[in-house]
């Protein structure tokens, strides 16, 4: 019956039920293993690349650097990638933004963040991130699904798998694409991104959409009311049962099941969806693009309505963090874009007394050189992908506030301590969620897989509250 | 059954060394078990029911005739029967009637179409490239031959070699270098930034892995960075099978702007390939025309020939290229325009201001490939002399990334500000040459990226061949010196002009179809020079460690006697009927299909993690047998689906379900949820839509508004299929298979329905149950219009009353009639929306609207929207997406 039972992602009808279906199915590695401090992720993905340089990792040192050379013993032999391999010259472009410290911790932020310089005391600042990836695809790959090949199951579809929905009437794990004004169009993103990889495909992330259809094919087609879906259903149903009276046959209960969650969802998803119940002063704090739908701020108003409504696990992924060229003018929008609905979130998930178990994660699939891509002053040159470190900030659920983990070296090229590779960044969250990612186990190709491969990984103690 | 086979009670031992894994070892025919009752019609019912036995199970009645029917046609063909086939055959009272109905379907087409679907998964088919970009690519002739093999019942053993090696086949037509592209089917990218070996390895890694699951059942992907754990694989043999796929033509990073990566070859149609012959034919005529024996023309060619003596016919000598730069500039403009010295004055000594040499010898560029020059925007000038003896001419082929100037002694010749990588003949000149020495100086203007320079001397002043012939007295003159003179001066005689451009214009008959092929595919190509193989450490593309050569795994069977080291070994080797594994996973493969469940349930892994078999002698016999008829696939179908097995009645009591809630045993006949192109080729079929035109290009079916758009590279690269444009008219309604896979955004109504993303081998899909599949029947466009069209099906065909409506519709999408309880339901549904749709015609209007297909609009609109409700219940019944 494998997977023949309707499972965790869209299926279940409470809590309790799913788990005793899982545990039917899918006996292995059912959590949660501990108290969590997490009972929720919002993972607002920066599609591309941020540049932490610009961003968040800034030294004063930097303005002295500006113009010399990366010495060869600090650029280590790290590969670059095809775009500036055939530069002969690595000159240190100096971030072109001013920075300031924030907060009790006097958390550096760049200019450009000003809404989430603003929440500095509520963030958690991961500056030794570092992958091996240096190239979109496996690098966004990588960081979302634990290898930098396509086929494993993502984040998300793992703690769909290992905890179930909270919510009976919508998926337990959303995704909301937006792009951004900087590079546009920025990298692709593909659905195995949020894919269920060999766990069973209900446990895929499930996009949603603006327009008259969040969900693909949510709703009637004209002509077919509510009311008429409702008796249509009933009549369906009964048919069905009939029939299982005479096969024998369970997957018709299970199917009757499906259809009453797709009809609840019908109304759960508009009612997520519509805007209209809320007041004047969230699209203050969210800033005006939450009023058009597609846009990063309205989805992340929309994550907070997921996160109230008990979505497990809601994916933003926003595009365009990719300044090859360009980098003063497309930072500075892409910026713009994201910067006051991301501190919103946390400002209005705190007001709520959400923060608390909600965990909200902002960072990309890499970060970007120290060095020039392009002459080194040109209005168009920009910097290229760097793996050995970037940053990400985390917020509320069991994390600390207002603090920082890890350094790099002068030129932000290598991480000097508090080093957090991206696997440790999985094996960290599931922790918060109450799974440990060696438990966390799906047999496929003989071998029990799991989210962090079969590499080390470390759940990053130091940031736990 | 024509024949009951005598049966004699065999102990049955899997007979291995205990410490050989059991599928690692060959299979023996194992003897066939005696059943209770001494006699049975098949073996497989011998084997089936002895293990039955052992657990006091018996097996189930046999399922009633339209149970029957629909199972084998959506088994074999994928569609459903149609009311008239349920009929006939529920009538037919031949003893053979379902023999025969078996021999029929699979003599059918659309058998290729449906088999096709599995093998689809395991190639890891697809329509785009996949990886990030995601752009176009062009594999449906490969699509094509899988369908045509299957529909030809070829042989498995050959549709291997033809797949795995028919590049190598001696004489290999165009059909088997197709076939070869099984092995191309891999994801392939073209992201900017990419480092060519980190990919170009990953795509070999795919090739072993998907042919290791394939026909193997084993995942051998471990062994890439280290010994497997769990099977007998080193990481040594790992990198030996790898070698197999490693010397192929191919590039880490190709297949962009909608062009196949290489190797491909062109596909032609019927129609062009008909013209190719008939051109050839008459260039053929026509050369024999051209060098038809002709006295006015010996007579000529005399005399020319006399004319020729004391000429000095010796070549130009070209000095070695000399290089200056790079010379940078804000823009590629103007590095252009700006004149960095050697243009208005030619200075080879010259230095710079450090004092060393300007120019570079550069003897290591060789003429007549492309070379590399560093990727930054800046311009460099290569410098040569042309010497020549006495006055001629000389033809070059030049390219340039991107911008090209040329000055041959100090004029300018070539001047082309443009942007492209480089290419032989991109330009091609005629220089006129001075007697002594001329300059030749090129000036190449990269705009940043990679840069190149491409040179070859096409002809300098008369063929090689012909000099040598007219040194030549005519005594010493050899009979190839003659023929030299000969075609030589045929080729340029006034008087033949017009044989010349009737060849010309069949040349460029040929050349026109030759650009434009029907389409390419991909293929495995061998390199002239094979690179190396090394052991990977870790796995790491840049880490080399032992060299290897081509090798199978040892824990297995040698290559065959005479076998060849190379792919083509390989795949004898794979087919050899000792080899153990094989035979067994393809029989399982099979069963899978119509049993749901394979004998070895982990049909991608028979290895010592997968599953034990739960019918260990049947699936050896199965195996064996499958050897000895000459690898016979349809054969091989026909006997599962006669066994009393398969035709089971599926009906399950919840003491069996409890028992064997997986039916692994198999006391009941095999039912589950519908495949995801199955559900939606049975809609289109039912409905009357379905466009049965077999094979070609892909098609784009009905599909939700900007769903690769949001989040493809559309408006920032030449790749193609960014952005989806929907079809119209037939192609919408086209069987599932050819709809277009998108890797990154496969096809939502497929995907809804546990379809893979076809970015890897997929030997076995899921079957969940999800309310997004609830709100695809229920709500897509393409399934309403089918209800839409259902309805008017039943209204035309289904007589004149309200029940032998119901009747008809019913039996369209399950094979039965309705029972009393079941067709009230569906009456109460009638009357009701007939009710709401008179009451609200705009209602009707609107939902009758939906899908392009035009309805018959002399049917009243409230009549036919009720029976649109009633069809669309029909096609969301839990019987009617289950196999049953």
């Amino acid at each position: 019956m494998a997977g023949g039972v309707g499972a965790a992602a869209l299926a279940s009808l409470n809590t309790s039920v799913d788990t005793k279906l899982r545990a039917a199915t899918d006996p292995t590695g059912l959590g949660p293993h501990f108290a969590p401090k997490a009972k929720r992720v919002i993972y607002l993905f920066q599609s591309g690349g941020p540049s932490q340089i610009d961003l968040f990792d800034y030294k004063p040192g930097y303005r002295h650097l500006h113009g010399t050379e990366l010495p060869d013993s600090v650029r280590g032999g790290q590969r670059v990638t095809g775009m500036t391999a055939g530069q002969s010259t690595f000159p240190v472009l100096a971030p072109p933004f001013k920075f300031a410290r924030h907060g009790k911790s006097g958390m550096w932020v760049s200019e450009l963040m000003p809404h989430t310089a603003g929440v500095a005391d509520e963030i958690c600042m991961l500056k030794g991130m570092h992958t091996e990836a240096i190239n979109h695809d496996p690098g966004i790959t990588f960081i979302n699904t634990g290898d930098q090949q396509p086929g494993k199951a993502s984040l998300g579809s793992w703690l769909s798998y290992g905890l179930g929905s909270e919510n009976s009437d919508l998926p337990s794990y959303v995704v909301m694409l937006s792009q951004g004004t900087g590079k546009n169009p920025g990298q692709p993103l593909f659905s195995r991104l949020w894919g269920s990889g060999y766990l069973p495909s209900n446990h895929q992330g499930v996009q949603m959409r603006p327009g008259k259809n969040p969900v693909l094919y949510l709703a009637n087609p004209d002509g077919i009311d509510a009311k008429a879906r409702r008796n249509m259903l009933d009549d369906l149903a009964r048919l069905n049962e009939m029939r299982a009276e005479t096969t024998g046959d369970p997957e018709a209960a299970t199917r009757i099941a499906q259809y009453e969650m797709a009809f609840r969802m019908q109304t759960s998803v508009p009612d997520l969806t519509d805007l209209s119940d809320e007041p004047e002063s969230t699209f203050e704090l969210y800033g005006p693009d939450a009023r058009i739908p597609g846009t990063f701020a309205a989805n992340c108003l929309l994550a907070r309505r997921m996160a109230e409504r008990g979505v497990r696990f809601t994916q933003l992924f926003h595009r365009g963090w990719d300044q090859h060229l360009n980098l003063v003018k497309e930072l500075r929008a892409q910026s713009r874009d994201t910067d006051q609905a991301s501190a919103a979130l946390i400002i209005d998930l705190k007001r709520r007394g959400l923060l608390d178990d909600t965990l909200v994660i902002w960072g990309g699939e890499f970060g970007r050189t120290v060095y020039s891509q392009g002459r080194l002053g040109a209005p168009g040159s920009g910097r290229d992908h760097h793996g050995r470190c970037f940053t990400t900030w985390l917020a509320g659920g069991g994390v600390k506030a207002g603090f920082e983990h890890g350094t790099t070296d002068e030129y932000g090229w290598n991480v000097l301590d508090g080093g957090v590779h991206i696997r440790d960044l999985n094996a960290t969250i599931l922790h918060l969620l109450g799974l440990d990612h060696e438990r966390l186990t799906f047999p496929h190709q003989g071998l029990d897989q799991r989210l962090t491969g079969v590499e080390p990984a470390k759940v990053v103690r130091q940031i736990l509250a | 059954m024509a024949t009951n086979i005598a049966l004699c009670v065999v102990a049955t031992t899997t007979a291995l060394a205990q410490d050989t894994h059991w599928s690692f070892a060959a299979a023996n025919r194992p003897g066939i078990p005696m059943p209770a009752g001494g006699q049975t019609d098949s073996v497989i019912d011998a084997f089936v029911a002895n293990r039955l036995a052992r657990e006091d199970l018996a097996m189930s009645p046999a399922a009633d005739r339209r149970t029957l029917i629909r199972r084998l046609s959506l088994d074999l063909t994928g569609l459903p029967p149609t009311p008239a086939e349920v009929a006939a055959f529920v009538a037919d009272e031949r003893p053979a009637a379902y023999e025969l109905l078996v021999a029929e379907l699979l003599s059918r087409p659309q058998f290729g179409e449906r088999m096709a679907l599995r093998w689809l998964d395991l190639a890891r088919y697809a329509d785009t490239n996949g990886y990030s970009i995601d752009g176009g690519r062009h594999m449906w002739a490969w699509r094509d031959w899988v369908i045509a093999a299957y529909n030809d019942n070829m042989p498995f053993d050959q549709f291997t070699i033809e797949q795995i090696a028919g590049d190598l086949l001696p004489g290999a037509t165009e059909s088997q270098r197709i076939a070869s592209g099984f092995n191309r089917n891999h994801m392939n990218t073209h992201e900017g930034g990419t480092i060519l070996e980190e990919c170009r390895v990953a795509y070999v890694a795919d090739r072993v892995k998907t042919t290791a699951v394939t026909w193997l059942g084993l995942t051998v992907g471990c062994a890439q960075c280290h010994d497997h754990k769990y099977d007998p694989i080193s990481q040594r043999d790992y990198y030996r099978f790898f070698a197999y796929f490693n010397t192929i033509t191919d590039k880490g990073n190709d297949g962009n702007a909608g062009v196949n990566s290489v190797p491909f070859v062109p596909v032609f149609d019927d129609g062009q390939k008909a013209s190719l012959l008939r051109l050839r034919g008459e260039i053929i005529a026509l050369e024999s025309q051209l060098l038809a024996p002709d006295d006015e023309l010996l007579a000529a060619q005399r005399a020319w020939q006399q004319a020729q003596v004391g000429i000095d016919h010796t070549e130009p000598v070209l000095g070695p290229w000399r290089v200056m730069g790079p010379n940078s500039a804000a823009t590629a403009n103007d590095a252009f325009a700006k004149d960095f010295g050697p243009e208005a004055a030619l200075n080879l000594d010259g230095k710079d201001p450090d004092g060393k040499p300007l120019w570079q010898l550069r003897e290591d560029l060789v003429d007549g490939k492309p070379h590399a020059l560093p990727a930054q925007r800046s311009a460099y000038y290569l410098h040569r002399t042309i010497t020549t003896a006495h006055a001629t001419s000389i033809d070059l082929s030049l390219g340039s990334d991107d911008a090209i100037r040329a000055w041959h002694n100090g004029a300018l010749v070539v001047d082309k500000n443009v942007r492209r990588g480089v290419k032989a003949g991109q330009e091609l000149i005629t220089l006129p040459l001075q007697v002594g020495e001329n300059q030749l100086l090129v000036k190449i203007i990269n705009d940043g990226g990679p840069g190149g320079v491409y040179f070859k001397v096409l002809r300098s002043g008369l063929p090689a061949e012909v000099i040598t012939a007219l040194e030549r007295s005519e005594v010493d003159r050899t009979e190839t010196d003659h023929n030299a003179l000969l075609r030589y001066f045929r080729s340029t005689v006034a008087k033949l002009e017009p044989v010349r451009g009737s060849i010309a214009t069949a040349n460029a008959g040929i050349a026109a179809i030759n650009a434009k092929p029907r389409t390419t595919a991909m293929v495995m190509a061998e390199q002239a020079m094979p690179r190396d193989t090394f052991v990977l450490v870790r796995g790491r593309y840049d880490v080399r460690g032992d060299r290897v050569t081509a090798g199978t795994p040892e824990f297995l069977p040698p290559l065959p006697e005479g076998a060849p080291q190379n792919r083509l070994g390989l795949a004898q080797w794979l087919v050899d009927p000792k080899h153990p594994l094989t035979a067994r996973v393809a029989v399982n493969g099979l069963w899978q299909m119509l049993f749901g469940t394979g004998l070895v349930k982990t049909s991608g892994d028979f290895g010592t993690q997968g599953g034990r078999p739960s019918h260990p002698e049947l699936l050896d016999w199965l195996a064996t047998e499958f050897v000895q008829s000459g690898w016979d696939q349809k054969a091989l179908l026909r006997r599962m689906v006669r066994s009393a097995t398969y035709r089971q009645a599926s009906h399950a009591s919840p003491e069996l379900l409890a028992k064997d809630p997986d039916n692994r045993l198999l006391a009941r006949g095999p039912s589950f949820r519908l495949a995801a192109e199955l559900i939606r080729d049975q809609a289109l079929a039912v409905s009357g839509l379905l466009n049965g035109k077999l094979g070609g290009p892909s098609v784009r079916p009905y599909q939700p508004d900007g769903l690769w758009r949001e989040m493809s590279h559309f408006g920032s690269t030449p790749a193609t299929e960014q952005v989806y444009v929907q079809d119209s008219g037939d192609k919408l309604y086209r069987r599932s298979l050819y709809t277009i896979w998108k890797r990154t955004v496969p096809p939502p109504t497929m995907l809804a329905f546990d379809a893979p993303s076809r970015e890897l081998c997929t030997p076995r899909r899921g079957r969940t149950n999800t309310p997004l599949q609830a709100l695809v029947l229920l709500n897509e466009t393409g399934f309403v219009e089918a209800a839409r069209q259902m309805a008017q099906r039943i209204l035309k065909e289904g007589g004149g009353y309200l029940a032998t409506r119901i009747n008809f519709g019913f039996e369209l999408t399950t094979c039965r009639k309705p029972t009393t309880e079941e067709r009230d339901v569906l009456m109460a549904t009638f009357t009701r929306e007939y009710m709401r749709f008179t009451l609200d015609r705009e209602a009707a209007d609107k939902l009758l609207a939906i899908g392009e297909s035009p309805r018959d609009e002399t049917l009243d609109a409230a009549e036919h929207a009720a029976w649109t409700m009633v069809a669309s219940v029909l096609l969301n019944l839990s019987e009617t997406v289950t196999k049953g």
